[in-house]
């Protein structure tokens, strides 16, 4: 269970985490996978050799630009260093600002997994989801399968899918990649999206709409495009 | 495919001056938004016609609002002679007390009336009125009930905060056993239980009240001295044309009325015990167009032809007429569709359609043949609807079937 004062810092982590494994650069060896720890801490990597505090996580989010702790870094300066160069780059994707349709699929799925940690441990949104489950399937009108699945199928929490593995409750069909930039901004509002074609969602319309709640909550808090 | 173009261009206009460009249960996501108009531009008998020119063969009834028709003759000749005198006075008119009389002498338990605007205005009122009347604080509701947009009972999701609803306890429908420890669990502590006649939530099949179900709630509320309210705002006049209560065999303390009560006219009123009468009075009630003269006249005029011409009757006899022949005709098709609740206002729904896919196809292969039909919410049988009307409906309906057949591989 991650305490509210920690959800913003806990989904900052697990976007750079799920942004690693979409381009590419998640592996075993020297793997971004988050782990809370005590003293409002978390770790990059269950081998402890890259940890920052919340706040510069929040910093990081934030201007970029972060310390971790410097004992792990002294500790393991091998796997650190390659740890830092993985941060660099995920980095590197946030700052692009004309990004590429692949580009904007990976980004539109950070926004979905933050939108899940929000869904699974922030009060206001847990309260909103309450006990709601489904699969939700975002597709590419011209695309044959989901970029992104979110789901929650069983007491593991809301968790984004990348491929489809389960049946859908809810199918979300954008026009084109542009309708996702202008949802990823902010930029388009979902009930006027549906009004004029830009997007279509059938299925399970209460689910979708605690879901796209949460979702502008959890952007609110952490915009995808910021200065 | 119907023409949509200005329901869009309108659309794109009122975006930009209206949140969400509609909203509340008209809202895009709320319906098919591909598929329904946006905007209406004018309504007669059974159909309505939208901004594009389409005409609609109507099964909603502007969500009840309308019990005998759009634009009915009568109504509209009453509603011409009443504005001849003005709308709103520094002072109610007389048909305020002609219908309040009218009301109090058609339902059987109501020795007193007021009147507002909507549904909402009235059932918050009401638990209000429990309140002063009981001096306690708690509301027990069934989950899933809608009895308005105020904080306490809303079914969205925005603008709340916790203490809208820490007073208010939700039990399951047809749970007699949870109301039962409810109010002995918090006894002394619960001011009303507030109810629709049968339960009707948005995007799930409405439920019958079980046999006895309404005698042992009016049972228990008696035995805990709590004030049972009937929200009969969606059902009034399509259950019973004396109130709903009296299809089930119980009496409530208030009821709330609004939708079919006016025919379209913004009208809500609600009736109590005479117990209730000081407490009533206590309770401040009031808005700046609430004396309209032109509703009450409007809702006069509806209450009088649902009596002669016993409208509530026909609406059950009619919906139940096309809830059976629809059915059958799903199955002709090789789907089990069941229509729920009462006939005058069924929910439509599939077997094995969780997640309603299959409605939303349905009505959106009947919005290609110029049909109304709601996937997400219960549709309405107005008076206005005949054997041919009922029968063109049928006829489209197959068309439809037909349709979502040949493509049932994509549902």
């Amino acid at each position: 269970m991650v305490p509210e004062s920690r959800v913003k810092a806990w989904a900052i982590a697990r976007s750079i985490y799920r942004t690693a494994c979409l381009l590419g650069l998640e592996e075993k060896e020297i793997s971004l996978k988050p782990m809370i720890l005590d003293q409002e801490t978390i770790s990059f990597g269950a081998d402890l050799s890259i940890i920052f505090t919340d706040q510069e996580l929040i910093k990081l989010y934030h201007k970029k630009i972060a310390i971790p702790k410097l004992v792990p870094v002294l500790q393991k300066p091998r796997k650190s260093l390659l740890k830092l160069l993985k941060l660099r780059k995920v980095g590197q994707f946030f700052k692009c600002k004309s990004l590429e349709p692949n580009g904007l699929r990976f980004l539109f799925a950070v926004g979905i997994e933050t939108t899940a940690i929000y869904m699974n441990f922030h009060p206001k949104c847990s309260s909103v989801i309450g006990g709601g489950y489904g699969v939700i399937e975002f597709i590419l009108s011209h695309d044959k399968n989901p970029f992104a699945v979110l789901q929650k199928s069983d007491d593991s929490g809301w968790q984004l899918k990348t491929k489809q593995t389960m049946k859908p409750s809810v199918k979300v069909i954008f026009k084109d990649i542009e309708v996702v930039k202008l949802l990823c901004m902010g930029n388009l509002d979902h009930n006027e999206g549906l009004a004029l074609g830009e997007l279509v969602i059938s299925g399970n319309i209460p689910i979708m709409d605690k879901v796209s709640y949460c979702s502008k909550i959890a952007l609110s808090e952490l915009p995808m495009f910021t200065s | 495919m119907n023409s949509r173009d200005k329901s869009v261009q309108l659309f794109e206009r009122a975006s930009k001056v209206i949140p969400g460009g509609t909203y509340g249960h008209l809202s895009p996501a709320s319906g098919l938004p591909r598929h329904f108009a946006h905007f209406c531009k004018s309504g007669s008998g059974v159909t309505f016609e939208d901004v594009d020119g389409v005409e609609w063969l109507d099964f909603m009834c502007a969500y009840g609002a309308v019990l005998h028709g759009y634009n009915h003759e009568r109504i509209e000749n009453a509603v011409g002679e009443q504005r001849r005198y003005g709308t709103v006075f520094n002072h109610p008119h007389e048909v305020t007390v002609r219908l309040a009389e009218k009301l109090t002498s058609l339902i059987d338990f109501a020795s007193w009336t007021v009147f507002a605007k909507n549904g909402s205005d009235l059932t918050t009122w009401a638990i209000r009125v429990a309140r002063e009347y009981t001096n306690r604080s708690l509301v027990l509701k069934v989950k899933g009930a809608y009895h308005g947009v105020d904080a306490w009972c809303d079914p969205g999701i925005g603008g709340r905060v916790n203490s809208d609803r820490a007073d208010i306890i939700e039990f399951e429908w047809n749970d007699l056993n949870s109301l039962q420890d409810l109010l002995a669990g918090k006894r002394d502590k619960v001011a009303a239980v507030i109810m629709t006649p049968y339960h009707h939530p948005s995007f799930a099949p409405s439920v019958m009240p079980d046999d006895d179900y309404w005698v042992n709630v009016q049972k228990m509320c008696n035995e805990y001295g709590v004030i049972l309210v009937l929200d009969d705002v969606r059902a009034g006049w399509r259950i019973n044309g004396n109130g709903s209560h009296c299809a089930f065999g119980f009496e409530p303390d208030l009821s709330v009325y609004s939708k079919a009560l006016g025919n379209g006219y913004a009208i809500s009123a609600c009736v109590g015990r005479q117990e209730l009468k000081n407490a009533a009075s206590d309770v401040f009630l009031t808005g700046s167009c609430w004396n309209d003269s032109i509703a009450m006249r409007a809702a006069l005029e509806s209450i009088t032809i649902a009596e002669e011409e016993k409208v509530t009757q026909n609406v059950q006899n009619k919906g139940k007429y096309f809830c059976q022949k629809l059915e059958s005709l799903a199955t002709d098709f090789g789907y089990k569709l069941k229509m729920t609740g009462p006939y005058s206002m069924p929910y439509p729904c599939f077997e094995a359609d969780k997640n309603l896919f299959l409605i939303q196809k349905f009505c959106e292969f009947a919005t290609m043949h110029g049909l109304f039909f709601h996937p997400y919410h219960n549709w309405f049988i107005s008076n206005a609807h005949s054997e041919s009307t009922l029968n063109l409906a049928l006829s489209k309906s197959r068309m439809a079937f037909e349709a979502m057949s040949e493509q049932v591989g994509e549902v």
